[in-house]
């Protein structure tokens, strides 16, 4: 059974039509990258998927996990049942500790799955570990999620929180964009070692930098709300060279095609 | 022709009570000239109504209810059976009031010899009556009938005097219970914190009312705060409340160069509370800190006033409050930075945050500047709003429902007040009220 299936996802926003019919397959243990201009759908796709109600989702579209329909199923049990989104704007929670926070998340996910929840003091040693292996200061674990940070530092920081609640499918979106390269090295390397048979990933970026350092088996090309091409790597090659240009021609034609 | 005044009906119950008995202690004339002169200015005082500034959120009428005969019950004893639980496991009670009757549990503080804890009375023919009297005389006329009343029923109160030099660490924790058992009672606590020049101390005052389901408590309460040079001050209030109680805080401090105040509040429960803070920087190099956190819930009305007067410069003010409410509670805040012509280099900050937890509770925050120097820094805020339905959003997308993210920004919100609150605990003392805000 295939671990994501996307069915003729058609989705709004105020009323207006951004993501236009997308269908798309993930296998367990596949990664993903989903590249195109501003503008797209990608950060969209990102949060339907997440469980954003603020999107409007066509009564049409089917997005299946592991089977089962979770189009209208709320954010919440989404990440319980192993979806986690690194988001491109993390928000500040201020007064709350990483700890504190994150403890109440795992422990959430964990009850959901059966699993006895994890004392806070055990807990923290795991959160410092992970926030030293991904490169964030740990004594970030008493400090209050994201306040303070600079945008580097929280996108290692969401990458430090998909380590600890260990998703089965992971979608960084844009989790590339602000990072220096050795940000961008350690929050790949992070994502490396996660990777296994049994967990997918989907990397919604701009650019190919990023799939440099984490490799994906496919790529998609997002444009106006459709996925106007899908790869393998050498496409994100192919888009570096040529810019999005070519595709948006290609697209257009067709498109154009169509209509005549 | 002599003018004739014509008393507020509403008022009269309340000119029938008469205060104080000798009780043992020989009164001296100008403490029976405090009430006297509480006694006119109460006549003369309007009752405060909406179309006043400064009166225009506060319904005043379960006070100068007509129903109501209000009484003053004098207790012999403190009924210590009264206090609840957890303020005596946080804070253990060492010093005790009930309704105009002082205990001390002297064995429960180390207090250095030269501090002076005691009850008004018991410095009446003392060597401290003069610097007893010369602190509760007035300095300035009531603004209202409020402080007119306390002066009119002044009865007795907790003085607590620091000579010169004197240090105490460790916190000293004083409780104003007021009850009422049969009838409407009136309690009118007095507070006398005197710190002498480079002493230092730390106090916490836990504010309790106990009644039966017949009588309602009106605690008018009224602390002065003095400092002298370089003293140092820190206080903890901790005032709660029943369905049954009306307050009416006043507070007044008066700080001498060098001196701090770090004066902290936690306004946790009962029907009605109006506080009032007037602190005045009398000397340079000062510093004046206010922290503070109001939970309000049910039909409740909370109202913090504040005024901060720096009359002298090169001094440094902080005001942080931060409001909670939810069902159809109302709270108010108004906030006052005040700078004389002379108070050059003052450097103050205001900051107002509310959180509504429903749509029927109501927070009105109006934080005000009255700058008169020229080379100050001075920023003020306030912000009011629901929980950011972004932030929610968050937390569920890491399998936290809404309910539980709810409650966590409670805790956050009211954690960032209390990390500027420096008595060791608070933040333990408050998490089960944090849970009843929900």
């Amino acid at each position: 059974m295939n671990l994501l299936e996307i069915k003729n996802l058609k989705v709004s926003v105020e009323g207006q039509l951004i993501l236009k019919g997308i269908d798309l397959t993930i296998g367990s243990g596949e990664t993903h990258a989903i590249m195109g201009p501003n503008g797209s759908g990608k950060s969209t796709l990102a949060q339907v998927l997440t469980g954003n109600e603020n999107y409007e989702v066509d009564p049409e579209s089917k997005i299946l996990f592991f089977g089962e329909d979770i189009t209208s199923t709320p954010p919440e049990e989404r990440a319980r049942r192993g979806i986690f989104t690194a988001f491109q704007y993390p928000v500040e929670i201020p007064g709350l500790s990483n700890t504190e926070f994150l403890h109440t998340a795992l422990n959430e996910i964990r009850e959901w799955r059966h699993l006895s929840s994890l004392d806070i003091w055990d807990f923290e040693k795991i959160l410092k570990e992970k926030m030293k292996e991904i490169g964030l200061d740990p004594t970030f674990s008493d400090r209050s999620v994201n306040e303070g940070f600079s945008g580097g530092e929280k996108k290692r920081n969401e990458i430090v929180q998909m380590a600890i609640l260990e998703p089965i499918l992971a979608i960084l979106d844009e989790t590339d964009s602000g990072l220096d390269i050795d940000a961008l090295k350690s929050v790949a390397e992070g994502v490396n070692r996660m990777r296994n048979p049994k967990r997918s990933f989907i990397i919604i970026t701009h650019y190919q930098r990023l799939l440099n350092y984490i490799k994906p088996d496919f790529v998609h090309v997002l444009y106006k709300g459709k996925i106007v091409k899908s790869g393998d790597y050498t496409l994100a090659l192919e888009l570096e060279q040529k810019g999005y240009d070519w595709l948006k021609t290609d697209s257009e034609q067709e498109l154009s095609i169509a209509k005549a | 022709m002599e003018k004739t005044h014509i008393v507020d009906e509403r008022k009269l119950n309340l000119l029938e009570i008469i205060p104080y008995t000798k009780n043992g202690h020989v009164i001296p004339d100008w403490w029976k000239d405090i009430t006297l002169d509480g006694k006119n200015a109460f006549i003369l005082l309007p009752i405060p109504h909406s179309k006043m500034e400064g009166w225009r959120e506060t319904n005043l009428s379960p006070f100068f209810n007509p129903q109501r005969k209000w009484t003053v019950d004098i207790k012999k004893q403190v009924h210590r059976e009264h206090i609840p639980e957890i303020i005596n496991k946080y804070f253990s009670a060492h010093i005790l009031w009930e309704n105009g009757v002082v205990t001390m549990d002297e064995n429960l503080i180390d207090l250095p010899d030269k501090i002076i804890v005691s009850d008004f009375k018991e410095i009446l023919a003392s060597e401290h009556e003069e610097l007893l009297k010369s602190n509760l005389e007035r300095d300035k006329e009531p603004q209202h009938i409020f402080e007119a009343l306390s002066e009119m029923l002044f009865y007795n109160g907790i003085f607590i005097y620091l000579p010169k030099g004197i240090v105490i660490d460790e916190p000293m924790n004083i409780y104003i219970m007021s009850s009422a058992d049969r009838q409407d009672t009136i309690d009118i606590p007095w507070v006398l914190i005197i710190l002498d020049d480079t002493a230092q101390a730390s106090i916490t005052l836990n504010y309790i009312t106990h009644n039966t389901e017949s009588a309602s408590v009106w605690v008018n309460a009224k602390t002065k705060i003095v400092l002298g040079k370089n003293a140092h001050l820190n206080v903890l209030e901790n005032i709660q409340g029943t369905e049954k109680t009306l307050r009416f805080h006043s507070i007044s401090a008066g700080l001498d160069k060098d001196s701090s105040l770090n004066y902290n509040s936690l306004h946790l429960s009962g029907r009605f509370l109006r506080s009032e803070i007037n602190a005045e920087i009398q000397g340079e190099n000062v510093q004046c800190h206010i922290n503070g956190l109001t939970l309000n819930e049910k039909n409740h009305f909370s109202e913090t006033q504040q005024q901060i007067q720096h009359l002298k410069g090169q001094s440094v003010s902080r005001i942080h409050w931060r409001g909670l409410g939810r069902e159809q509670s109302k709270t108010v805040y108004r906030g006052k930075i005040y700078i004389a012509p002379d108070a050059q280099k003052s450097d103050s900050i205001q900051q107002f945050k509310g959180l509504s937890l429903s749509d029927g509770a109501v927070i009105d925050a109006k934080p005000q500047l009255e700058i008169y120097a020229d080379d100050v820094r001075c920023t003020h805020g306030a912000t009011v709003g629901p929980p950011s339905a972004e932030l929610i959003y968050y937390f569920q997308s890491r399998g936290i429902p809404p309910v539980k993210a709810r409650s966590l920004l409670v805790r956050g919100f009211a954690n960032q007040v209390l990390a500027d609150i420096p008595f060791p605990n608070t933040k333990e003392f408050i998490s089960p009220y944090l849970i009843m805000s929900l």
